[in-house]
């Protein structure tokens, strides 16, 4: 043995004797624990697999992740062998008009307080929050937010309700878990903005917090989910059932994109689709595309469309439907669906008046209005 | 070395001309030539053609084959053999004004490439690629081509073929001895041999100085070319100005009984209007005889009597007041007309900014499930709020600088007084930023970001001059401008119409 590596020798037996017995070895292992400073839980909805393997059960991506993989939403780690997530802290916090959900039948005119974290398990190609959803957790600044200052900022803000929006709140179930309960025994309401693509399970843990739901409905053509959401339609449409059944106030959003999702022929099935399962009673709101994120090339939606769309959607029989992102218009407006009075008046989120009576009835002809006023 | 190149350039042709001769026929070919040749001729058909254009709905053209494309009651119509042919689209159905929004027209190619199940069929010139119903259509010189759309045929597949957007053209006009397109946005267009290119906003913005200026440039140049001379016709203005009025009102659905007050205050300032202006064209009329004869007077070697020089300062002077009382009996009625509207009202009717296109939210921009937007200014304040305190007090100044830069970058040196008002905001918004707790930064950073970006400046910078005009020189503002006009009046007569037909 020369000299150089009878060195190297005592080095490298020096160094694994300090990494085995290092006094700071617990500190270490707890920083393992941390994913570039944001603290990793354990996550629910994992499933061990043979060899290491975690299945990640919470929407249907079901993700089998390798040690060290993170699933598609980029919150979820498999670690050693066990499914984290790094979804644990908000990244955003504002407080939004309930008109910006969409909810056009809860609490009209109401705020609350928009929170969410990074990460989406879908890659819609034009989302407007893509410098959210299409970024891991530990890429984005985030801060601290414990159900104590949930509760506290609502009274502050004077908010009715918080809701979960603007990436898929699927992906930050547990956060929802810590915040929900407290902020619901204390008085508020819980709103979830989602496009539903959930497992049954988890989506039941989210029916049992929310109190409203507002659900996007991406479109109705299954090529289209597929190359350009990474959805399949029948896990949206169970979803949409799921939630309706449970009793929820559902209200549902379709954004149109000229020449994707725009086909009066898809539009005219699926709300043939939504009036014979969800009920016609569940308001449809059309919103216009604005070019966004991979689909800057696209023009915006021609309002023609739009309005041809609430057409067909009343030629179906849905009693509420309207026109979003495209402000002011006709239908923006709520109509009784019996005597046509304008019952809530809206120019952009603001309400310009509401007659809708305490008992939630039409003034007029006494027509029962759906959704959630007092 | 030498004939091994020769060699293999002739079997390239050879292998080409079979291989276009396979696909496209002798017609086609000379159809597709005839093309190119009508569009070194653009202009000479757009002459003979001008009666067309101007009646059409919209005016495609592409410069890159050089074609023009009209759309008038919903018919297509390309030229072709120097003579205007309608596309007829293989549907039995008829395209009416609804379904027109389903078809949008795509873009023309600059090769001629003629695209069908993503494989070239032919080195046509593809004239238009309309898509309607999901079909693309595909018009060559000659003949329509169908392909479905969607599933075969994507932008990225359209992309890949060298295929280019094409220009809205609103109308062309010969300057200058040269074509110049204006498109929707009213952007300027030199045609010169066929190759389109923007005349720049900046250069058209610097050719408005003075008319001493503009003379020297025409001397010095003969042959340059002056957008200047081009102005919009007042007809499209005043149209431009009937589609802001009715973008607003059909948002704000107003009640009958505003619309008969809104024209009863419409009216008394189209009077007061035109009974001030005749007055004060009759006196602008009578200063610039006296001005006149006072001039020939001095010309001759005359002294003028102290009298005289009276008489004109009266005179003159008394323009004055007379657009003063103008102005503030306008001003009278903007207030009356505020009067009309319910407080949100109102406040939309002050935040409004007129606009062709209807805005996407008069109170908010931001769109349903949207986190916000100004992502840099977000950025900026963070930035802000993560420097220690001696960090913070040493770059604070450069911090402020680098902010009220950005705002002169975008319009110009600020006055003093401005510049000063904007430090004060502006360091305040950023020791608030500093001062705030987490939650409530986060949640309230978007109405900072709001406030430091520079689309806040340019609104304040707007209302600084506004209100400075409207102080000084009593000029009459936007209500008065949109509400209290003759095509108002118009407007708000077809609107009450409406409501009570509705009533009935």
């Amino acid at each position: 043995m020369d000299r150089r590596t009878f060195l190297k020798t005592v080095l490298a037996s020096g160094c694994g004797f300090c990494m085995k017995y290092n006094p700071y070895a617990n500190l270490l292992a707890n920083q393992m624990d941390t994913k570039n400073g944001i603290p990793l839980e354990k996550a629910m909805f994992g499933k061990k697999l043979s060899s290491g393997i975690v299945q990640c059960q919470t929407c249907p991506n079901n993700c089998k992740l390798k040690l060290d993989q993170s699933g598609i939403c980029r919150s979820r780690h498999n670690k050693d062998g066990i499914l984290y997530t790094s979804a644990t802290r908000p990244v955003v916090a504002l407080m939004d008009p309930v008109e910006k959900a969409p909810l056009f039948h809860f609490f009209p005119g109401s705020e609350g307080l928009s929170v969410a974290t990074a990460g989406c398990n879908l890659y819609c190609s034009y989302c407007q929050n893509y410098e959210l959803s299409q970024y891991a957790p530990e890429e984005k600044d985030f801060f601290e937010f414990p159900s104590k200052d949930a509760i506290n900022t609502l009274s502050k803000y004077k908010a009715k309700f918080i809701t979960f929006t603007y990436t898929e709140p699927a992906v930050y179930m547990e956060f929802i878990d810590k915040i929900a309960p407290a902020v619901k025994d204390a008085g508020f309401k819980i709103v979830f903005c989602s496009a539903l693509y959930l497992n049954k399970k988890p989506l039941d843990r989210l029916i049992q917090y929310g109190d409203a739901f507002s659900a996007t409905l991406k479109g109705f053509n299954d090529i289209f989910l597929k190359k350009y959401i990474g959805g399949s339609l029948k896990n949206f449409q169970d979803s949409l059932v799921q939630v309706k059944s449970a009793g929820k106030w559902l209200e549902i959003i379709n954004l149109m994109i000229p020449s994707l999702n725009d086909d009066p022929k898809d539009v005219r099935k699926m709300c043939k689709w939504i009036k014979n399962n969800v009920g016609d009673d569940t308001p449809l709101h059309f919103g216009r595309f604005t070019p966004m994120f991979r689909l800057k090339n696209l023009l915006p939606t021609p309002v023609k469309v739009l309005e041809r769309s609430v057409e067909i959607a009343k030629e179906e029989g849905l009693k509420y439907v309207y026109i979003v992102n495209y402000a002011p218009h006709e239908h923006n407006h709520t109509y009784c669906d019996k005597c046509n009075t304008r019952l809530v008046e809206r120019i952009g989120y603001i309400i310009k008046s509401n007659i809708i009576t305490k008992d939630c009835t039409c003034p007029k002809c006494k027509n029962p209005i759906p959704g959630v006023y007092l | 070395m030498n004939r091994i190149v020769l060699v293999l350039l002739i079997t390239f042709i050879i292998a080409s001309n079979i291989f276009a001769s396979g696909l496209v026929t002798d017609n086609e070919k000379q159809l597709g030539e005839n093309c190119y040749k009508m569009g070194n001729r653009i202009s000479i058909i757009i002459d003979s053609h001008r009666k067309d254009i101007e009646n059409a709905d919209r005016v495609f053209y592409y410069p890159f084959n050089q074609t023009v494309l009209i759309e008038s009651n919903n018919k297509f119509t390309v030229f072709e053999n120097n003579k205007l042919q309608e596309i007829k689209f293989q549907t039995k159905e008829k395209i009416n004004d609804f379904e027109y929004f389903n078809g949008k027209l795509l873009a023309a190619t600059n090769t001629g490439l003629f695209i069908e199940n993503q494989k070239i069929l032919s080195n046509m010139a593809v004239l238009a690629l309309v898509i309607y119903n999901d079909q693309l259509y595909i018009s060559t010189p000659g003949k329509i081509y169908v392909s479905h759309y969607g599933e075969n045929l994507n932008f990225k597949e359209l992309r890949k073929f060298k295929i280019f957007g094409a220009l809205l053209i609103n109308k062309f006009e010969i300057l200058n001895n040269s074509l110049t397109a204006i498109d929707d946005r009213n952007r300027y267009y030199r045609i010169v041999g066929g190759i389109i290119s923007p005349i720049k906003q900046k250069c058209i913005v610097k050719k408005t100085v003075t008319e001493k200026k503009q003379k020297l440039r025409k001397a010095t140049s003969v042959n340059s070319f002056n957008v200047m001379d081009v102005k919009p016709r007042p007809t499209y203005l005043e149209n431009k100005e009937r589609v802001n009025l009715l973008n607003f009102l059909n948002g704000m659905s107003l009640k009958k009984h505003q619309y008969q007050k809104l024209i009863e205050i419409a009216q008394k300032a189209i009077k007061i209007r035109k009974k001030l202006i005749s007055v004060i064209d009759e006196k602008r009329l009578i200063a610039t005889k006296i001005i006149g004869e006072m001039y020939v007077k001095l010309m001759k070697g005359y002294k003028l009597d102290s009298s005289f020089l009276g008489d004109v300062s009266d005179i003159c002077g008394a323009v004055d007041p007379v657009k003063h009382q103008l102005h503030g009996a306008m001003c009278d009625l903007e207030e009356e007309t505020l009067t009309v509207f319910t407080p949100i009202e109102k406040q939309l009717v002050i935040d409004f900014v007129p606009c062709v296109v209807p805005p996407l939210g008069l109170s908010d921009p931001i769109r349903i499930g949207q986190a916000g937007y100004s992502y840099a200014d977000k950025k900026f304040l963070d930035d802000v709020r993560k420097l220690s305190q001696i960090e913070y007090f040493k770059k604070k100044d450069n911090l402020i600088a680098h902010v009220l830069l950005e705002a002169q970058n975008e319009f110009g040196l600020i006055g003093k007084e401005t510049n000063d008002y904007l430090i004060d905001k502006i360091g305040k918004i950023l020791l608030k930023c500093r001062s705030l707790a987490q939650i409530d930064y986060e949640i309230q950073r978007e109405d900072m970001a709001v406030q430091v970006n520079k689309e806040n400046l340019e609104a304040y910078l707007k209302n600084k001059r506004e209100t400075f005009r409207r102080k000084v020189q009593r000029f009459p503002g936007k209500i008065d401008f949109l509400f209290m006009s003759e095509f108002s009046l118009d407007i708000y007569r077809h609107k009450l119409k409406l409501l009570e037909n509705k009533e009935i």
